[in-house]
């Protein structure tokens, strides 16, 4: 069951680096479409009609990059759950893994209200003097993430610790 | 200061391999040659037990310390 549970994390983790590289090239090729993406998914009070195709390829860029903190989390988490699935749990490159898809995942969830607060600014340049925005929000989701982000920096640490006392065990007869 | 472990001693005077040993023990040759050669760090009592019983020696037979 492990295993299988490991086997679904992995091939999950592949699947969404996919999907999300193939979306972000799509968005890039297809403007229309990132800005009916864009308009539907961000709740702000942007006046769409003065937004400019420099503006949304800058907020592609910015989210390109704000989701590359996320995909760089998967890839290790794909890592370390793959060596799970092949039995090496406790393995250094595995708590390594890790604890690198900890600090990725904190890194995210702390980015994700600077990268609204960018959005914001970044659509609403050309908005009448006195009516341009600045959004920052944080959700409940976000802190949610730091939470879990913490508890596997923990449990990160654990397998490091465990790794430990099975070399020692190792070398005892 | 070092801990020595007497066992080819032990195993030369009684005339036994040390596969014969490992078997009666129940640990690898390889571990077997590890004890052998002082290069474990530490030895369980469950494995002394089976090494004295089989050598029909006490733990002090097997361990030395050498200041």
């Amino acid at each position: 069951m492990t295993r299988t549970f490991c086997l679904l994390i992995t091939w999950g983790a592949v699947a969404q680096i996919g999907l999300f590289s193939i979306a972000g090239v799509y968005y890039l090729a297809d403007q229309d479409a990132f800005a009916q993406f864009t308009r539907s998914t961000l709740q702000l009070a942007i006046q769409w009609e003065t937004v400019t195709s420099n503006q949304l390829y800058g907020l592609w860029l910015l989210t390109a990059l704000y989701l590359s903190v996320g995909m760089t989390a998967l890839y290790f988490l794909y890592r370390a759950f793959k060596s799970f699935a092949q039995g090496e749990f406790f393995s250094a490159q595995n708590s390594k893994s890790l604890k690198r898809f900890a600090i990725f995942l904190f890194a995210q969830a702390c980015l994700q209200p600077l990268h609204g607060a960018l959005a914001s600014v970044l659509l609403s340049l050309n908005h009448p003097a006195g009516q341009k925005l600045l959004s920052l929000s944080i959700g409940s989701n976000e802190v949610r993430i730091i939470a879990i982000a913490m508890i596997l920096w923990v449990i990160s640490e654990l397998l490091i610790k465990g790794r430990e006392l099975a070399n020692e065990n190792q070398a005892f007869v | 200061m070092t801990i020595q472990v007497k066992l080819d001693l032990l195993l030369a005077e009684r005339d036994i391999r040390g596969k014969e040993l490992a078997a009666a023990v129940g640990i690898t040759e390889q571990n077997l040659s590890l004890l052998r050669n002082g290069k474990v760090k530490g030895i369980r009592f469950g494995t002394l037990e089976k090494i004295c019983a089989t050598l029909e020696c006490q733990p002090g037979d097997l361990l030395q310390f050498e200041p």
